[in-house]
């Protein structure tokens, strides 16, 4: 971790950064009066893209503010004081049904290490973050149970199987992780976990096309499906929408809902309002996760520095999924 | 509205944008000479400042979409 002068000198020119974007979105406005008709469609698209990439910068730099403000101790998170919870694997926790040792052993240890990853000067929000790395890349990556597991990725992403980083793969993973999370902290789905499928096969009548969504909701008959999309790339959702809404058709109805990170949702109304659709009884609606696009990279950056450093230190058996790690 | 006024009224958005991202840059230049008890105020400033920037892209963003639904 730098100074408070490094942080705010790294701020600031990501701010020039950006104020050259916004002079050369300038420059291509001032040019568009001499841009023949044929070029100006294709020209209003660079545009567009170019400002919402703008846009998205400009919401990370506030964060950063946020963050710095928190990290040197003039906000209001880094005057809290953190002292050690009591909790202590050898009794039972109040108020839970975790009572199990092992459960309770995890539980110290991550509190031991909050403690000491904050007291040694880390941000609280990063702590946690890193916190939670282990428990996201079982989530994703680790559970034995094909079933429970989210990503269809047959190999650890970080591993020689993959020559080249599969980006979008752990990209698209993240976006699942959050909606998975949002789903479980769902207070108006009841008996959700018993009637939850993830990544269920769905056959077409026709016996050979079929669908993969993310998750359904059998008792609800609703397809969720986490699309990480950045704004320019929404209307990729409209091909998927079509397949999942036809397999409702043809099995009695349903709904089905799409999730995009929080500043795509906000930055696309107009696309969004486009895409949501009714047909022959299935709803088609779009909702915001809980999580931004730049968190989704930054995450999958992460996890996966996380599953690298997992391949330096474990041993591989037998390769395969059974120990990928 | 003719294709030329909405480019126009598109044009003087950005120089807007332009000029509101001047200010937070030049604001954030004088971070190094402020009282450490100011300081809380300066990040607030900028981040408002960052605020007003974000919601100025979205207004220009809903002009393009609107060009570009009319003319592209």
């Amino acid at each position: 971790m730098g100074t408070f002068t490094e942080d705010i000198e790294q701020w600031r020119s990501q701010i020039t950064q950006l104020l050259e974007a916004m002079e050369e979105i300038r420059s291509c406005t001032d040019r568009l009066s001499e841009c023949p008709a044929s070029e100006l469609g294709w020209q209003f698209s660079a545009l567009l893209e170019e400002c919402e990439e703008s846009q998205i910068k400009v919401e990370r730099l506030r964060e950063e503010l946020a963050q710095i403000q928190s990290r040197w101790g003039f906000g209001t998170i880094g005057n809290q004081s953190f002292s050690r919870s009591k909790i202590y694997p050898q009794d039972k926790l109040a108020n839970t049904a975790v009572n199990d040792a092992v459960f309770q052993n995890a539980m110290a240890q991550t509190e031991n290490y909050l403690t000491t990853a904050i007291a040694s000067g880390l941000p609280v929000w990063l702590a946690l973050e890193l916190a939670n790395i282990p428990g996201d890349s079982w989530i994703l990556y680790e559970n034995p149970n094909a079933a429970e597991r989210l990503t269809d990725l047959t190999q650890n992403p970080a591993s020689d199987y993959y020559q080249k980083k599969p980006s979008k793969q752990l990209q698209g993973d993240q976006g699942e992780l959050a909606l998975l999370k949002m789903l479980l902290d769902s207070d108006d789905i009841e008996n959700l976990q018993s009637s939850l499928q993830i990544k269920p096969t769905f056959y077409f009548k026709n016996g050979k096309d079929y669908c993969k969504p993310d998750f359904y909701l059998a008792s609800h008959r609703v397809i969720c499906d986490a699309k990480a999309y950045k704004p320019s790339s929404i209307n990729s959702i409209k091909k998927a929408a079509k397949k999942y809404a036809n397999y409702l058709q043809e099995n009695g109805g349903g709904e089905v809902r799409f999730y995009v990170p929080r500043d795509t949702y906000v930055k696309s109304q107009d696309k969004l309002n486009r895409l949501q659709t009714q047909e022959n009884g299935v709803n088609v609606t779009i909702h915001p996760m809980t999580i931004d696009y730049e968190s989704i990279l930054w995450k999958r950056e992460l996890v996966y520095t996380y599953l690298q450093s997992l391949l330096k230190v474990k041993v591989i058996p037998n390769p395969g999924y059974s120990s990928p790690l | 509205m003719s294709l030329k006024s909405e480019i126009e009224e598109f044009q003087s958005m950005i120089n807007k944008i332009v000029e509101s991202l001047e200010e937070v840059s030049g604001s954030s230049a004088t971070i190094p000479e402020t009282a450490v008890d100011e300081l809380s105020n300066k990040i607030s400033s900028l981040s408002e400042g960052c605020e007003e920037v974000s919601s100025e892209l979205r207004t220009a963003i809903e002009m393009l979409e609107g060009i570009k639904s009319h003319w592209g």
